[in-house]
């Protein structure tokens, strides 16, 4: 790091306002302090990285989940996750296996029961032939991460559904969904607030006015409400990719007026400053101010907050759908598979449904964290 | 505009007040096909009765089906003075306005007592955790704080019920009194049993609200910690507690009360949409069913009812930070 | 007679790029009444000395490391640098032996609290007075630092005073319990220069009136060759030289002292202004040896390792190697 230390006044002036005012200790540049406060922010990486893998899993579901979203076997309705193992009563094994579960007729109850049969172990093996399926709808595979080979038993991270679906391999499709919501929404978010934002804050007047009473007034609408409201006047009849596209709508469609605010301010701000005023005095065309100028001057606040958006159109998404008026089957969301667990019944006797819940609560728990580290990060000498 | 700042207060109020309406109305169009179709074909679906001609003829004329979209919102807001926001599908009919006011208060009651709770909660921890920065227990709170914030009320709502009935094995199974208590008047043994059923989903409500407001009390406290006329106080030899609550805390507060307009919304979302689970007696459950029954009138009455109440709610929040901060009240 | 002896005074920064040493081996004494300037460039640690004396020291990151600090009070003398900085002790010292004003009038009084209810605060923290008592001694003080109208203007916030004003109101309130040493930190370095030389004259007036002694920590010398009777210069956390106000304009001794004076505009000077050469070094990269050696056109070997104090008379000291033939000893 000795390249990066320097004693010219330029860079060590702005740490001379900090508290311990009496100290210049300023010798970094901005970028390199940036990036230091990121990665001293464990949790802020560690929660980057956990996205990272989630949505590495949702590009390359069909990979990653060892069967099709659909396939299911009804003898297996609710039946149990099959936990990986290396060791059982007859020894242990490098490769691990799992014991099957079958349906037996308890001897108390008489009811029909799932128990591992202990006698059978299936062996997992990596790379594994199965159902195919498209890897972003270009290239056909049937390649799978991991699986059994028996054509009979099957292997069940986290349980099966009623339909004895495996709920893991649901839950990694449902991620198409549930992840891609978010992300799209805060695009179309974050475009709409920036730019109806800058335009606001740069021209003022009549146009800014309205404006801004217009997102006063959405803004007073409590937002699952009115997600709920524009959502279920989505026709039931809409063949699903529509349905999405609609939710994404609706979702992006109260988000963008807080980013718009933001954005609106922060030009107002930067449109006093010099650099600016310059520009405009040597004649250049706003268009030009704002692409040169405004943007990227804002691009660091419009990033945390895009950011910290992300999880709240997510939950979004996952409320709306377990409610049952977010995206309809075949589709499949988070929220959606909640919503099949949302059966007093269901929930008591088959308590593995709630997984979906465990992924909605990382997902944006791990967006709430890099949000938070990258906030910190834009203001290095906070 | 005009110059008296409180005219102009109002009269953009009343123009809010209008576009929410407007906004309401746009809801009540979105589905196809008209509400008193819609109440027909329920009708019938339920009962097997068809609605009598003479009633139809009058809702057709109440409300201007057939006629433009425009005489449709003027008829429908020219109810608002008699108190008549149109009629309910699910309810047989009945006026939306007795169903809502049936239900307002509890509304009203969850989401306030909530904010109660989450500010009587959060201030003080938020002043522990800004006197104490950077130490562990800190670093500790300010982690749990963003785990609040992450866990959707929904989401607790249904843990919530997984609790009570899987573990717990009791036999809630949501609602704000026991059976044996539904119908009978006030008494102690009610009040007692209500405020059991009412506090998980007040803890709920209050867990999102109180991270928030954590988040924001202790990020408040240490800006105004670094704050010139701290070391004034300090210097004039006042103890540290006098200090941090008379002085650095009651000014970090005042943040809180401009940002109760934030944080009121959010409030009434996790009231409505935990009452749709834990099937609370407020708006949420009716605006549910009327949503998925396309009970339209009820659903968007519901709406702007729960944008007039943010509307005043923020009202309330400036005039609150007006009176809390000297600099505000003179402009 | 002695009010404050400061004796090897180390006060150390605990910050996470490592340990600073912002106070480096400092000694002074201030006897009652009298005026005393410190002057330095900022980070020389003059503002660190006076928050030291005041037990002000940012907690947890700043601290006293070794030294004394002596100060008479109680009819004996008692060591400020041993006691809590938030126990009683010092509780009872700060704000009624040792006043203190600071440089930012526009933030040193809390906005929500009245001017009038700040100063009385300061009052009866130290004294019987009843609240009535109380008011009518703060308006006596607001009229004394020359507040027009004190009555109505003791009822006002903050905002409704101008800079000059709060300052003065500082002062009114620094002077409630008639502090035997009053620590002024750049008191008019962010006000008009017309309000400087009020503030100045105000200050003057106040100390005479009272037998104070005044500490004025500045970084301009012509403040204290206003008012000031004795005059320390402070580098880089170490005393360089101690003088008297005319000898420091004079004939200074310490190569800084002089550049310092060099720096500085006179009127009827046709002189070029000189800088002093190069930069203060950031804090670690504090020179081995005299600190100003890197800066210093008479530098020479010896500079490389640190200069005792050389006491040139009874009045000068100086810590610098070209006086090396003048009697040597610690002060």
């Amino acid at each position: 790091m000795t390249d990066t230390v320097s004693n010219t006044p330029a860079t060590a002036a702005p740490a001379a306002e900090a508290p311990l005012a009496e100290h210049n200790y300023q010798l970094l540049s901005v970028r390199q302090l940036m990036w230091r406060k990121f990665l001293a922010n464990r949790l802020a990486v560690l929660s980057a990285l956990v996205l990272i893998l989630l949505y590495l899993a949702t590009i390359f579901a069909g990979f990653v989940a060892p069967y099709g979203p659909q396939n299911g076997k009804s003898r297996l309705s609710y039946a149990p996750p099959t936990p990986i193992q290396f060791c059982d009563d007859a020894g242990c094994s490098l490769r691990p296996f799992v014991h099957p579960v079958k349906a037996e007729r308890s001897p108390v109850t008489f009811l029909l029961e799932f128990v591992a049969d202990e006698e059978v172990r299936e062996y997992i093996y990596f790379f594994e032939r199965g159902d195919s399926y498209k890897v972003l709808g270009l290239v056909t595979s049937d390649l799978h991460l991991f699986g059994l080979r028996s054509d009979d038993a099957r292997i069940a991270l986290l349980g099966h559904d009623q339909r004895g679906r495996d709920l893991f391999s649901r839950i990694v499709y449902g991620g198409q969904v549930s992840l891609t919501v978010g992300l799209i929404g805060v695009l179309i978010m974050v475009m709409l607030g920036a730019v109806i934002g800058a335009l606001s804050g740069y021209y003022g007047g009549w146009f800014d006015n309205f404006v801004q009473r217009f997102i006063e007034t959405l803004r007073v609408f409590p937002e699952i409400p009115l997600w709920m409201a524009l959502s279920a006047a989505i026709p039931p009849l809409w063949p699903p990719e529509w349905v999405y596209a609609g939710i994404v709508v609706v979702l992006a469609f109260l988000g963008w007026t807080g980013l718009a605010r933001e954005v609106r301010g922060l030009t107002l701000s930067l449109k006093k400053r010099d650099f600016v005023m310059a520009a405009e005095a040597s004649g250049a065309s706003t268009g030009w101010i704002m692409r040169k100028h405004l943007i990227p001057n804002m691009l660091s606040h419009i990033i945390v907050t895009a950011t910290l958006a992300v999880p709240v159109t997510i939950l979004g998404e996952s409320a709306l759908s377990f409610l049952g008026i977010g995206v309809r089957p075949p589709m499949i969301s988070w929220g959606l598979l909640l919503s099949d667990a949302f059966k007093v019944q269901v929930i008591a006797l088959y308590p593995w449904m709630l997984f979906p819940a465990a992924f909605i609560f990382i997902t944006v728990l791990a967006f709430n964290f890099l949000g938070d580290g990258l906030r910190d990060m834009v203001d290095p000498f906070s | 505009m005009f110059k008296n700042p409180v005219i102009n207060r109002i009269l953009s109020a009343l123009f809010t007040l209008w576009l929410i309406s407007v906004i309401s109305f746009i809801v009540i169009q979105l589905p196809p096909g008209d509400v008193v179709s819609n109440f027909v074909r329920q009708q019938e679906l339920i009962s097997g009765a068809s609605v009598p001609p003479e009633t139809l003829e009058f809702l057709r004329q109440r409300f201007g089906f057939g006629e433009p979209v425009y005489v449709q919102y003027l008829k429908w807001i020219a109810g608002f003075p008699k108190g008549d926001f149109g009629f309910s599908v699910i309810y047989d009919g009945a006026e939306v306005a007795d169903i809502v006011a049936r239900r307002i208060g509890m509304t009203l009651l969850l989401a306030i007592l909530a904010l109660f709770l989450s500010w009587g909660l959060a201030i003080p921890l938020g002043i522990y955790a800004a006197t104490h920065k950077n130490r562990f227990s800190d670093y500790l709170m300010s982690n749990v704080a963003l785990f609040g914030l992450s866990i959707p009320d929904f989401l607790m709502a249904v843990v919530y019920l997984f609790i009570a009935i899987f573990v717990m094995g009791s036999d809630y199974t949501g609602g704000l009194f026991s059976e044996a208590y539904v119908d009978a008047a006030w008494s102690v043994e009610r009040f007692w049993d209500f405020l059991k059923h009412l506090a998980v989903p007040l803890l709920i409500l209050s867990i999102g609200g109180m991270a928030g407001t954590f988040r924001i009390m202790r990020a408040n406290l240490l800006d105004v910690l670094g704050q010139q006329f701290v070391e004034t106080a300090r210097a004039k030899g006042l103890r540290e507690r006098v200090v941090i609550y008379k002085h650095a805390a009651r000014i970090a507060i005042n943040p809180l009360i401009s940002r109760l307009g934030m944080q009121l919304p959010v409030l009434l979302n996790g009231t409505i949409i935990i009452s749709i689970v834990l099937d609370l007696p407020t708006l949420g459950p009716p605006f549910y069913r009327a949503l998925i029954a396309q009970d339209m009138y009820l659903a968007g009455t519901v709406l702007m009812l729960l944008a007039v109440i943010l509307l005043i709610g923020n009202l309330i929040a400036d005039l609150l930070l007006a009176w809390s901060d000297p600099r505000v009240r003179d402009g | 007679m002695t009010l404050l002896s400061v004796q090897g005074l180390h006060t150390h920064y605990h910050v996470e790029q490592g340990t600073l040493r912002a106070v480096d081996d400092v000694s002074f004494e201030i006897a009652e009444g009298e005026t005393v300037g410190v002057v330095g460039e900022s980070g020389c640690g003059k503002s660190v000395t006076a928050r030291s004396i005041m037990g002000l020291l940012p907690r947890r990151i700043g601290e006293i490391a070794a030294g004394e600090i002596r100060f008479a009070a109680r009819g004996g003398t008692l060591d400020l640098a041993q006691q809590d900085p938030l126990g009683p002790v010092m509780r009872d010292i700060r704000g009624n032996d040792i006043g203190m004003i600071f440089q930012e009038p526009m933030t040193s009084l809390n906005p929500v609290y009245t001017i009038g209810a700040q100063i009385v605060e300061a009052i009866r923290l130290h004294s019987d007075l009843s609240k009535a008592d109380a008011w009518a001694k703060a308006e006596q003080l607001l009229e004394r630092v020359g507040i027009n109208e004190p009555a109505r203007r003791a009822k006002q916030y903050p905002h409704a005073f101008s800079g000059g004003m709060r300052q003065r109101a500082m002062i009114a309130m620094a002077l409630s319990s008639d502090p035997r040493l009053l620590i002024a930190d750049e008191p008019t370095t962010a006000v008009d220069v017309t309000v400087e030389a009020q503030i100045l004259a105000l200050l003057e007036e106040l100390k005479r009136e009272r037998n104070m002694a005044l500490m004025l920590i500045t970084h301009d010398l012509n403040v204290v060759g206003e008012i000031a009777d004795r005059v320390i210069v402070m580098y880089l956390g170490r005393v360089v030289e101690t003088t008297t106000a005319a000898r420091v304009f004079d004939d200074p001794k310490h190569p800084y002292t002089r550049g310092l004076l060099a720096s500085l505009p006179s009127l009827g000077r046709r002189t070029r202004l000189t800088p002093i050469e190069g930069t203060v070094p950031g804090p670690h990269q504090r020179p081995a040896g005299c600190p100003f050696a890197p800066r210093c056109a008479q530098a020479t070997e010896k500079c490389n390792t640190q200069p005792p104090t050389f006491r040139i008379d009874a009045e000068t000291s100086v810590a610098c190697w070209l006086y090396d033939d003048a009697e040597a000893g610690h002060a």
